[in-house]
């Protein structure tokens, strides 16, 4: 819901302008002192596979990449006296050199000693009991800020009496259809200028249907977490997962979401909950107190180091769910491609105040542009119809962005395995 | 007695006029029942030699019963002027001369001729007896501003006791309502020594023999100067009116020379009436936000309610309205006040030495009045604000004995709200109201009673699917009882209880109510006796029950798949016992020394929870939990509590004072925002969590100059806390059953210097502060998980180094002032994030220490104008328009700023609260 959190803000803001004049703007900042903490990414589910951890250093908000850890000597030790050892795949990137799962109800431990030779380690991690997840269901509705859109839910029940703390992360697909794609191109034959003759673009059948239809693809970013205490019968109904706006493409012509409920420890939960609590506000008047939140994960050289991150023991299940636009919204319009496709330009072949030499063939003199040719260069546009108006050699092809007839750009044109239209 | 030859004539004429006056053998026979004096005494003129010499209006209608045969005649004169202010004097066996007040003497006093440098002999035994034998001389040479004012003979000068200093009583009250005036000063200005009324409008004062020039001395309430010559103890009463010219003026203190003579450090009266010139947001009077601006009191920042005193937690305040406890009494996050500025008469607010009475929280208390009704006659008091209207009323009950005051008040901003034409706000709201009503019936001389009822209620909604809503309710009664000139006493039983709930309607089927309350329930008894010159005890013992719902939940509709889940409700029992001694050791030296001991206990039934030692508590730890049946005694605190302070008077108007103060604390607030949320928590001391204890020492110095025209005080102060709260970072507080899991305690430690310069009267007149103070909090411990910034001190949240306020009213006539308010404070302390890392497929902040940097400089400046209505006598009400701006600068203070990871980066923003000058119309009337 991290769409509705900023909404709050604004709602508030709203509100308080007109009431008492309150506001919430954004501001630059500064900050200097950066210590580049041990940041740990860990997370061991049942499933049979190479478990990965990823091992890098927190960085200044200048930098946009990530600083990678390498070099270092990772493992899960369990109970049982089996350790799991993991090398570097790619920078930072660690994966266990065998195929192992997590069973629920041992217990883990992950170590970690740096190519400095710094060691830490994490507390002794149960793995918690694993629930299935539930079914997933589709509901249309109005969410709490009057947009009409579609909401994913699910119910979990027979939990037994123990409370239950789940997170949920999710990956959607979705069809995008390109809304003028043309089964011709254009092509550029020549385009040098003042060499005698005048620039020239031709058109030429695609022969496939690449770029017609995409499979486009987001992860969750946002942390989503329920738990059955406070709840009837200890049992999840109705959890909304995900919420799509109708007015979003992506709900266009077939959508598909695969939810993966962890169960956590009580702890792990309340771990997440902290990382959400930092990273939304509610509300103008109370903020909550930030600081270095403490995970499970503490260095064994020297007790005053701080270590950003979580190593979560949490059995995985998932489920995925397809559904068309017309299940949910029969005969409504399909909501707005995410560019405009309607206004079709016609770009000059040769541009204003084109002028050769007189004298030296191939030597301009003037502005020797052609923007047609520029911007099929650059992949910018697409062919959408010859201009048939008398006396317009120069502008010979109706064109449009890219994206109205290149789908490609959106996502990719193979179709997933999974996908079942 | 010998004396020197010439001034031997003058005193045989006196002995012989004392032979004589001994020596009447005239005999009179009398039987008057309820007689005038005036015709007993011409019956006595019949009936013998005698002539009697007087003023008329001496005797009035004075009745006298008395039945005589054959008696002496001094016998007879002794019983007629026995009970009234008359002395007679034999002359000569025919005239019998009255007077008034004094006594005619036959025989000088001891030291009446040393002053001409005469020699004199003395015998030790003479010494003593005349030393009780000063009569009492006025001299006759009197400058002319003192022959203009009007004097006052009090009681009937006796020869047999004769004290060294006379006891005068009275009361003040307001001609024109008849109520009483309370917190008046009355000065002596010859004798620099002065008392103040007490909330009955009654005083009492020790005066030497003779002349005293009294100064009655109170903001919007004319100066009256008397001169008293006092003979013995007796009474007097002030009859005075409003004085409408000062009514404008922007005076906190009413009590003239408190400031220097007051034992005690660290006080300040607020009188909310004086507070009405005052800009404040959106034009509500406000007492609470004046008292921010006051060197020592902060809070942090606008829209965050709850007070920071001497670097105190905002859960270290004890709200007392009338003896009961209000827990927040703020409307819409601090911003108004919740207290109905016309039923409040004023705060009197400790924030370094703490009477001996009060305890329970560490940092201040703030022990608020409301006004005692009009006995006379139905009056009241209303205004129409841009945010609320406001109505009181006061309705004599029974003439002179008692009065009702209803008052209330209600925000219309959710009509506000509604009304404007902007869908998404429609299922937003905001609205509060309050109300209070007190009962005051004075029984007799002796015992009056004062009922108090209040209850405060805020509710809003910010998104449209969850209501919050708290409120206040309070109930009080005091009944005061003066068992004699020397003894008196109070007993005060009060009931509290604060309550929040969020309703939570949304879409899907998870719809709930939560809900919080505290309530207590107190039992106190007061008594003051005044021993002598030198004591007055104060002394009490009170009892508190605490009765906690630390949180439910439950479904509100049918489909809800909410389960009812409710944290078992805490209760415990705090008592304590005071004494203290307000010692004056003549004019330079006073002692206050109090000593408060409080022991609490919590109650069953309850679960305690067991961790193992020597281990961080969390849920591993966990090792087990016993169970506590009802009543049984789960865990006591307790330890003795100094209240010691002193004065010491280099002059009149320039002291130096010191103090130590220790409390204790058993309830605690459980917050993990920044500033104070509504939906903050109280929690009980259990055995897992322990009392706040503190100690301060202060010292200031205070000087008064021009008269006590300007007023300047000093003072430092250093604190020391133990065991105060804070939360490990990302707590759950609400609905959390193991809640000292994430609870910590650490050390805290505060110091300052404060300085203020007043001004209480005059064309301008106001006040300039500037507080130099530290806050500094430490959470240190062997487990990294309950370590803080590495065990180390930080600044706390409202840790603000430099304050500085300023706020000045000027008078242009009597009809039209202007005033204005300036605030500067250092930006206060904010973790911020100083970088980022990935984790789970997000980009998330990283933050630095807690309070490693500060959010930028506040500072604001309001103006207003006050125009008060004609006084015509005859017009219905009195009125006063108000038309202030806050904020004239438009500045944007931030008031907080967070960091949100969104769309995969992190934006920073700041919010303030009020960020474009903020101008308002506030009508009053009196009628």
């Amino acid at each position: 819901m991290r769409n509705n959190k900023s909404f709050h803000i604004v709602l508030g803001c709203m509100i308080a302008l007109l009431v008492i004049g309150s506001c919430i703007e954004t501001f630059e900042f500064e900050t200097q002192d950066f210590e580049g903490v041990l940041v740990v990414d860990a997370r061991l589910t049942d499933e049979v596979k190479q478990h990965q951890i990823l091992l890098s250093r927190a960085r200044p908000f200048e930098q946009d990449t990530i600083t990678p850890i390498r070099n270092a000597q990772v493992s899960i030790v369990e109970n049982s006296g089996t350790t799991y050892f993991f090398e570097e795949d790619t920078p930072g990137h660690y994966i266990s050199t065998t195929l192992f799962s997590g069973t629920p109800g041992n217990v883990y431990q992950l170590k970690i000693i740096t190519s400095e030779g710094a060691s830490f380690s994490s507390t002794k991690e149960t793995m918690p009991e694993k629930v299935p997840i539930g079914d997933l269901e589709i509901k249309r509705e109005t969410n709490d800020f009057g947009e009409d859109g579609v909401a994913i839910v699910l119910g979990n029940k027979s939990l037994g009496n123990a409370p239950r703390y789940f997170r949920y992360d999710y990956e959607e697909n979705y069809e995008i259809r390109a809304p003028k794609w043309d089964p011709f191109k254009m092509v550029i034959i020549d385009s040098i200028p003042c060499d005698g003759d005048a620039y020239e673009v031709d058109i030429a059948p695609k022969n496939s249907n690449k770029g017609r239809i995409c499979y486009g693809k987001r992860r969750s970013t946002r942390i989503i977490l329920t738990a059955t205490d406070n709840l009837q019968n200890n049992e999840i109904s109705e959890f909304e997962v995900q919420f799509v706006a109708r007015e979003n493409y992506i709900l266009s012509h077939r959508y598909s979401i695969l939810v993966h409920q962890y169960t956590q420890s009580v702890d792990a939960h309340s771990y997440y909950q902290g990382l959400e609590a930092f990273s939304v506000s509610e509300s103008v008047f109370s903020e909550t107190q930030p600081g270095f939140l403490t995970g499970n994960i503490f260095s064994e050289t020297d007790s005053e180091q701080n270590v950003i991150g979580y190593f979560e023991t949490a059995p995985v299940s998932s489920q995925r769910i397809f559904f068309n636009y017309d299940d949910l919204f029969p005969g409504e319009p399909l909501p707005e491609y995410p560019i405009s496709c309607e206004f079709l330009g016609n770009p000059d072949l040769i541009g204003p105040g084109y002028h050769c030499s007189d004298g030296a063939v191939g030597f301009c003199d003037g502005s020797c542009t052609s923007p047609l040719i520029d911007l099929i260069q650059s992949d910018q546009i697409v062919f959408a119809g010859e201009n048939e108006a008398e006396f317009s050699f120069n502008n010979p092809y109706f064109v449009l962005p890219k994206p109205c007839g290149d789908c490609t750009v959106y996502g990719s044109d193979i179709k997933p395995d999974f996908w079942i239209d | 007695m010998k004396m020197k030859n010439s001034l031997l004539p003058v005193l045989t004429l006196l002995c012989c006029s004392l032979l004589f006056a001994q020596n009447v053998t005239e005999k009179v026979s009398l039987s008057f029942a309820d007689a005038k004096i005036e015709d007993v005494l011409k019956s006595i003129e019949q009936q013998t030699s005698y002539q009697f010499y007087y003023v008329d209006s001496w005797l009035a209608d004075e009745t006298v019963t008395l039945d005589y045969q054959d008696a002496a005649l001094p016998e007879v004169l002794d019983q007629i002027f026995q009970g009234t202010l008359l002395n007679y004097y034999i002359l000569n066996n025919e005239k019998i001369i009255l007077t008034q007040n004094n006594i005619i003497y036959d025989e000088l006093p001891n030291g009446f001729f040393e002053k001409s440098g005469q020699e004199t002999t003395q015998v030790g035994a003479a010494e003593e007896t005349t030393k009780a034998l000063n009569p009492v001389f006025f001299p006759e040479q009197q400058s002319r501003l003192q022959s203009r004012i009007e004097t006052v003979r009090i009681g009937k000068e006796t020869l047999d006791t004769q004290k060294r200093r006379y006891k005068l009583t009275g009361i003040v009250t307001d001609a024109k309502t008849g109520k009483p005036i309370s917190d008046l000063s009355l000065v002596v200005r010859n004798h620099g020594i002065g008392t103040v009324t007490d909330q009955n409008g009654f005083y009492e004062i020790e005066l030497p023999p003779g002349e005293n020039l009294f100064e009655t001395k109170a903001l919007g309430i004319e100066t009256q100067r008397k001169r008293v010559i006092i003979y013995n103890d007796g009474t007097l009463n002030f009859n005075l009116s409003e004085n409408i010219e000062q009514l404008d003026e922007v005076v906190v203190e009413a009590d003239k020379a408190k400031n220097v003579e007051e034992e005690i450090t660290g006080s300040t009266t607020i009188e909310s009436e004086q507070t009405k010139d005052i800009p404040m947001v959106l034009g509500e009077r406000n007492i609470l936000s004046v008292a921010t601006q006051l060197p020592g009191i902060t809070n942090a920042g606008e829209g965050a309610s709850g007070l920071n005193v001497r670097g105190g937690k905002t859960d270290q305040n004890l709200f007392l309205l009338d003896e009961g406890v209000v827990y927040n009494p703020t409307h819409f996050f601090g911003i108004f006040q919740a207290l109905n500025p016309f039923a409040t008469k004023g705060v009197d607010i400790y924030k370094g030495n703490v009477p001996a009475e009060f305890g329970g929280r560490l940092s201040s208390v703030f022990d608020i009045t409301t006004i005692d009704g009009n006995k006379e006659e139905f009056s009241g008091e209303a205004s129409i604000g841009p945010v609320t209207g406001n109505l009181m009323l006061e309705i004599p009950i029974v003439k002179e004995k008692s009065s009702l005051v209803i008052g209330g008040r209600g925000a219309y901003s959710d009509w506000i709200l509604q009304s404007l034409d902007e869908e998404s706000l429609n299922n937003s709201s905001a609205s509060f109201y309050d109300v209070v009503a007190n009962y005051t019936h004075k029984i007799n001389k002796n015992n009056q009673i004062k009922a108090t009822g209040y209850y405060s209620d805020d509710s809003f909604s910010i998104t449209s699917d969850s209501l919050f809503g708290y409120s206040n309710r309070m109930f009080s009664i005091n009944w005061n009882h003066k068992f004699n000139e020397k003894n008196s006493g109070a007993l005060a039983v009060s009931n509290s209880r604060y309550a929040f709930d969020i309703d939570f309607d949304g879409q899907a089927n998870n719809d709930f109510l939560l809900g919080y309350s505290v309530e207590e329930t107190e039992a106190k008894l007061k008594f003051k006796y005044v021993m002598n010159d030198t004591h007055t005890f104060d002394y009490g013992v009170a009892a508190k029950l605490y009765n906690v719902n630390p949180g439910f939940i439950q479904p509100t509709s049918n489909e809800s798949i909410i389960s009812p889940f409710e944290v078992p409700e805490d209760r415990a029992l705090e008592g304590a016992i005071y004494i203290s001694d307000n010692i004056t050791l003549g004019d330079k030296v006073g002692i206050s020394a109090g000593i408060r001991y409080s022991y609490y206990t919590a109650l069953g039934p309850s679960t305690q929870r067991i961790y193992a030692d020597g281990q961080p508590r969390n849920q591993a730890t966990l090792i087990g939990s016993s169970e506590f049946d009802s009543n049984e005694t789960v865990e006591t605190y307790g330890g003795p509590e100094f209240r010691v302070s002193g004065r010491y008077s280099f002059t009149p108007d320039f002291s130096v004072k010191a103090g130590f103060n220790s409390m204790y604390q058993y309830i605690h607030t459980l917050s993990n925002t920044t500033t104070v949320s509504p939906i903050d928590t109280w929690k009980l001391s259990d055995s897992n969590i322990r009392p706040q204890r503190s100690n301060q020492f202060s010292l200031g110095l205070f000087k008064n100059f021009e008269d006590d025209l300007y007023e300047l005080s000093v003072e430092g102060y250093y604190k020391m806390a133990e065991d105060v709260l804070d939360f490990k970072t990302g707590a759950q507080l609400l609905l959390n059953n193991n809640i000292e899991q994430e609870v910590l305690q650490g050390e805290g430690r505060a110091y300052g210097v404060e300085v203020l310069l007043r001004k209480n009267s005059g064309k301008l007149n106001g006040w300039l502060g500037y507080t130099y103070s530290r806050s500094l909090i430490k959470f240190d411990s062997e487990f990294s998980e309950e370590r803080i910034n590495g065990g180390n001190y930080f600044p706390s949240n409202f840790d603000k180094p430099h304050d500085v306020s300023l706020v000045a009213n000027y008078k242009f006539t009597t009809r039209y002032s202007a005033s204005m308010n300036f605030a500067y404070q250092t930006g206060r302390p904010v973790t911020y994030p100083i970088g980022q890392y990935n984790f789970n497929n997000s980009e998330y902040v990283f933050y630095s220490n807690r309070n490693e940097f500060r959010i930028p400089d506040y500072f604001r400046l309001d103006i207003g104008i006050n125009i008060e209505g004609n006084h015509k006598i005859k017009k219905f009400a009195h009125s006063f328009w108000n038309i202030s701006v806050y904020n004239v600068l438009g500045r944007a203070n931030p008031y907080s700023v967070f960091f949100v990871s969104e769309d995969g980066g992190v934006k920073a923003f700041k919010s303030s609260i009020f960020a474009i000058p903020i101008p308002s119309i506030t009508y009053n009337f009196k009628f």
